[in-house]
């Protein structure tokens, strides 16, 4: 009986790195660009998250996990999402 | 040989998938804790962005990218660790647990680079959010700099001392009796912790950069 493997294949492993790299350049060189800081932020907001969502797919492997790693995983970003949200509001309104 | 399977699991792959369970559930509540610390930053951000122009290029951006490229690098070997763990090849397990370890290590060592410089120029961590006035908003931008990658730096030391862990562990164990969950359940941590820099990199090092 061979148990299936929670990690990526060595090539595959090599190719993410790759692109996380690639990714790292790019939010460095992109931070030195002439732009509104709204921009900065969503662009290097952007960045980090598709760096991470590379991270959770390809190393930490979440999709062959139970539904319920899936579920806990889903519930921490609706809470985390749930909390920044309000704050924003809050910070932006109280601001005027 | 297979895992050993302790009750109430029926074999080795349910086993596995519980202690994943365990740990993606441990690493939900890390989130959440290290959520609360981007809540500080972002009010801090949002009321006072001055405090990020004037700190924020004070700030080793090229250490800082090395640092990045560091800890991607141990996340790579340390999914090649998972992957080996559960080939049991043995040597390589041992070279990949050992690579993480050391760039693990190697993190730490610019962090402490980063802290003295930062310390040696007085901008300490004081959290001074009441008396923000003029001059004295380096402690609190330095306050939000220490706290943030202090927090962090101490999830790498915990990790790289279980890292040293399974290495010594691996090291006494034949390969045909290696027990390849734990590693896995290091390795979720490790890259977790790898996640928390990818976002406080650009949050904190690359801020204020393309104003001259």
């Amino acid at each position: 009986m061979s148990e299936p493997v929670p990690a990526p294949r060595v090539r595959t492993a090599l190719v993410v790195l790759l692109a996380l790299l690639l990714l790292t350049a790019a939010t460095v060189a992109l931070a030195f660009v002439a732009a509104p800081p709204e921009l900065h932020v969503t662009l290097a907001l952007a960045i980090a998250t598709t760096k991470a969502t590379l991270v959770v797919v390809f190393f930490m492997r979440l999709a062959d996990e139970l539904g319920a790693a899936r579920l806990v995983t889903l519930a921490a970003l609706v809470l985390l999402a749930t909390l920044m949200l309000l704050v924003v509001v809050d910070l932006v309104e109280s601001r005027v | 040989m297979a895992e050993l399977v302790h009750e109430p699991f029926a074999d080795a792959t349910e086993q596995r998938e519980a202690v994943a369970l365990g740990m993606w559930s441990f690493l939900a509540q890390e989130m959440l804790f290290f959520g609360v610390l981007f809540v500080f930053y972002t009010t801090l951000r949002v009321h006072h962005p001055e405090l990020f122009a004037r700190f924020g290029p004070s700030l080793d951006w090229r250490l800082a990218t090395a640092m990045t490229v560091t800890l991607l690098t141990s996340s790579f070997t340390m999914a090649l660790a998972v992957r080996f763990a559960f080939e049991r090849a043995r040597r390589d397990l041992l070279v990949a647990l050992a690579a993480t370890a050391a760039l693990g290590v190697a993190f730490l060592v610019m962090k402490g680079l980063e802290y003295a410089h930062h310390l040696e120029r007085g901008e300490t961590p004081t959290i001074d959010l009441a008396g923000l006035g003029p001059g004295a908003g380096v402690h609190t931008f330095f306050g939000l700099y220490f706290v943030l990658t202090g927090f962090h730096a101490l999830h790498v030391i915990g990790g790289v001392v279980v890292l040293v862990g399974l290495f010594v562990v691996a090291a006494r164990t034949r390969a045909d009796a290696l027990r390849p969950t734990p590693t896995m359940a290091v390795g979720l941590y490790w890259h977790f912790v790898d996640i928390v820099w990818l976002f406080l990199f650009p949050a904190l090092y690359l801020v204020g950069r393309s104003s001259p």
